[in-house]
């Protein structure tokens, strides 16, 4: 009877891990890795002085981007004389709790809060879009992120957005590389124990864009992908590509609740 | 993105608006400056990126330095600085961030001191009746 059960306990053990079926992702599709008590942001986990860096406003770096987010936003372009607060008022409070709330469908297509600004840009503005990690957009980004600082993350994974998040999921679960690693091995399993020098946080993007010091600026949360991916030595994918925006829902997802705390510092 | 143009750079300062004489205030600064050590390869085509730093911060309070440093190329970027001073009299504080191209900026701010009964300590003295007459 010992024999049997030990068998089925490691045939199931095999079965859930190697091959992700449907029927198991249905069952445990909206389980979370951590209950809402036990999540920690990204600040938790960092060394005492560079939270202390992000705290003091003026210490923080990235608000060297905010605030030239914010000239940007009530800039007015030159062909036609039309700024971002023409639209959003003036004092940009419309905005708020906005960028807790990407990335969304729109229009059957999954987008983040940069690909947003570009359409924006686009189809209201009439001017030349922005490149995808470049100082302006970024800049916008953070500004955007900085007002609805302190208000919960709230993505919705249902309806449309289900099969991006089905597909995020999958993506999380995904052993890639040389190294052979997924993402839930070191952010769900290893989290608070240290990597080297540094504790690894439990994988959440509340704190995006955030200030990076190894590049010494402002970075976008599918940057930090692309250096997690060239970590486990896998090849990385493109900056604003269509499955990178459905693993930022996941792990937006994850974090929901998380107080949103853009810009953040980190190593 | 070593060599992306950027026009407008920031000059950040942080002074208390108001203090009492004799109280030490602590000045914070934050330059936006990429700080290229002039060691760093492009990794696609093996160009060195040429070397660019500020290398030179000056201090002035209404008008006369008080403090300068040297700055060399193990600063990191968009370098924070704070100092203390002690508050004497109400002026102009004035920091100058010299890079080694010899393009300056600088940033100035206004601080008030008061005195025990709430008085301004001006920093220019005036000679009683007199000089307030050719004033007015």
């Amino acid at each position: 009877m010992l024999i049997n059960k030990i068998i089925l306990f490691i045939l199931i053990s095999i079965f859930s891990s190697n091959v992700f079926s449907e029927e198991i992702l249905d069952k445990t599709l909206y389980k979370k890795p951590y209950a809402n008590n036990e999540l920690k942001s990204g600040q938790y986990f960092s060394k005492k002085e560079t939270r202390s860096m992000e705290i003091e406003e003026f210490e923080n770096p990235g608000m060297i981007w905010v605030e030239r987010g914010k000239e940007l936003f009530d800039n007015k372009e030159e062909k036609n004389k039309i700024s971002c607060s023409s639209c959003h008022k003036q004092d940009a409070n419309s905005l708020m709790g906005v960028a807790a709330t990407y990335p969304k469908v729109h229009k059957k297509k999954l987008i983040n809060i940069e690909q947003k600004i570009n359409m924006c840009r686009t189809n209201y503005m009439n001017v030349e879009e922005y490149k995808l990690e470049s100082i302006n957009l970024l800049s916008l980004s953070s500004y955007i992120s900085y007002i609805s600082k302190g208000i919960p993350m709230n993505v919705s994974v249902t309806g449309k957005a289900k099969k991006y998040f089905i597909k995020g999921k999958k993506m999380f679960y995904q052993r890639i590389g040389q190294m052979n690693l997924a993402c839930n091995q070191c952010h769900d399993e290893m989290a608070g124990s240290y990597l080297r020098a540094e504790r690894i946080s439990q994988g959440h993007i509340n704190g995006f864009p955030s200030y990076l010091m190894r590049w010494e600026s402002i970075a976008s949360v599918h940057r930090r992908f692309q250096f997690c991916n060239n970590q486990a030595r896998a090849k990385p994918l493109e900056i604003g590509h269509e499955d990178y925006n459905a693993l930022q829902l996941y792990i937006a997802w994850r974090g929901n609740s998380l107080p949103l705390e853009s810009p953040s510092v980190r190593r | 993105m070593a060599n992306e143009v950027r026009k407008n750079w920031r000059r950040r300062l942080k002074v208390p608006a108001t203090a009492l004489k004799g109280e030490i205030i602590t000045i914070k600064t934050m330059a936006e400056h990429i700080m290229e050590p002039g060691v760093r390869r492009d990794p696609e085509t093996g160009v060195i990126y040429p070397k660019k730093i500020i290398d030179l911060v000056i201090c002035r309070f209404n008008g006369k330095q008080f403090y300068k440093t040297h700055w060399y190329s193990g600063v990191s970027a968009n370098p924070f600085m704070a100092f203390k001073m002690k508050a004497i009299t109400s002026g102009l504080l004035e920091v100058e961030w010299i890079d080694d191209y010899g393009q300056s900026s600088h940033k100035k701010a206004v601080i008030i001191v008061y005195d025990k009964n709430g008085k301004e300590i001006i920093p220019v003295k005036l000679d009683k009746a007199s000089s307030v007459k050719e004033v007015l």
